[in-house]
């Protein structure tokens, strides 16, 4: 019963360990834990065998009825795993630290109030538009700065430089 | 003729020659469909679609490898892609279950090996499990074999049969004690 126990634990938690054979060679031996798994005739009881089936009259000529008449079309693609299981398990981990890395940067970002000002005006409700400034009848260069830490949005409008460039 | 050669001549455009490669596999195909997908109905579409891929492609396949090995691969493929199909149409499923003369598939000249007992029991095992475990008890195949055809690894090959083998001892128990299980 114990080591029964035992080889259900290994093959259960360990899916991946490659020093699993030494449960496979215990298994072939063991008659205790044999008796624990549906023997070979006892499992052909439960299936359909081949001479089973009875006729099957009908699968030549609906094969060939389709070969004929449809084009050839491509196989299902199928993920192949290929390479050391060991690989796939660390860039699996590696996708979702990174997955998670992005979320709580993507949330901390928010939450601190930098994100996009137009997305943040619009979201208020009232979208802060300035269609022209004038300073001593002249056009006016203005500027929005955004004081998120202080809840405080700053207009501030100057008077164009005679020299290109300042203000 | 020999299979390399009824290949050969397939590919040359002798497209008649195929149809002995489909009455060569068609009974084991069907068998181990009928396992995996659990009525005839579906077991029959799945292994026309194989036969049907298995000629199309056979310009792909490559001699090194087992030819049977390759069919079953496309096979169990289609199995698989057929119990999708089945879970997204559940509702309508479980209704045919429901009516015993639908549920019943096999016709009643060609009795079913295994009976109700029999499919019920391989009901509890999951598809890879299933097909594992048929490729194992019905084709001989060993577990790198089987390994190749639903494209997992060796070892984890074996686990399934090892789960499907404790699964179906546990099951084959219970129904002893129940005297569900006929003998056949």
């Amino acid at each position: 019963m114990g080591h029964w126990a035992l080889v259900r634990f290994v093959v259960r938690v360990f899916p991946a360990w490659g020093g699993r054979s030494g449960v496979w060679r215990h298994l072939d031996r063991c008659s205790a834990c044999q008796s624990r798994l549906a023997g070979l005739e006892e499992t052909r009881r439960c299936l359909v065998r081949p001479e089973d089936v009875g006729r099957l009259d009908g699968i030549w000529p609906e094969v060939r009825r389709k070969v004929c008449s449809a084009p050839p079309e491509p196989l299902a693609p199928v993920f192949r795993r290929t390479g050391n299981p060991f690989w796939r398990w660390a860039a699996a981990t590696a996708g979702i630290g990174f997955a998670a890395f992005l979320t709580f940067a993507a949330i901390r970002f928010l939450r601190s109030g930098n994100g996009p000002i137009q997305a943040r005006i619009e979201a208020a409700g009232e979208p802060l538009r300035i269609h022209y400034a004038r300073v001593d009848g002249h056009p006016a260069e203005t500027f929005i700065v955004d004081l998120p830490a202080d809840r405080m949005v700053v207009v501030w409008v100057a008077k164009r430089s005679e020299k290109e460039g300042q203000t | 003729m020999n299979e390399p050669d009824l290949i050969a001549a397939c590919l040359a455009g002798r497209g008649e020659e195929f149809r002995f490669i489909v009455d060569a596999y068609k009974s084991q195909v069907t068998a181990v469909a009928m396992n995996i997908l659990g009525n005839r109905e579906d077991a029959e579409d799945a292994c026309q679609d194989t036969f049907v891929q298995v000629y199309r492609h056979l310009g792909t396949y490559d001699p090194a490898r087992s030819f049977r090995t390759w069919i079953f691969m496309i096979l169990y493929r289609r199995c698989l892609d057929t119990i999708r199909k089945k879970k997204r149409f559940r509702t309508f499923f479980m209704k045919a279950q429901a009516e015993p003369s639908r549920a019943m598939v096999v016709p009643p000249a060609e009795p079913s090996a295994r009976g109700i007992a029999g499919e019920e029991i391989l009901n509890g095992l999951r598809p890879k499990e299933r097909t594992a475990i048929t490729l194992w008890a019905n084709e001989g195949l060993t577990a790198a074999e089987i390994a190749a055809i639903i494209e997992c690894a060796p070892s984890t090959a074996r686990v399934y049969l090892f789960n499907a083998r404790r699964k179906l001892k546990t099951l084959i128990e219970e129904r002893k004690d129940h005297g569900t299980l006929g003998a056949r």
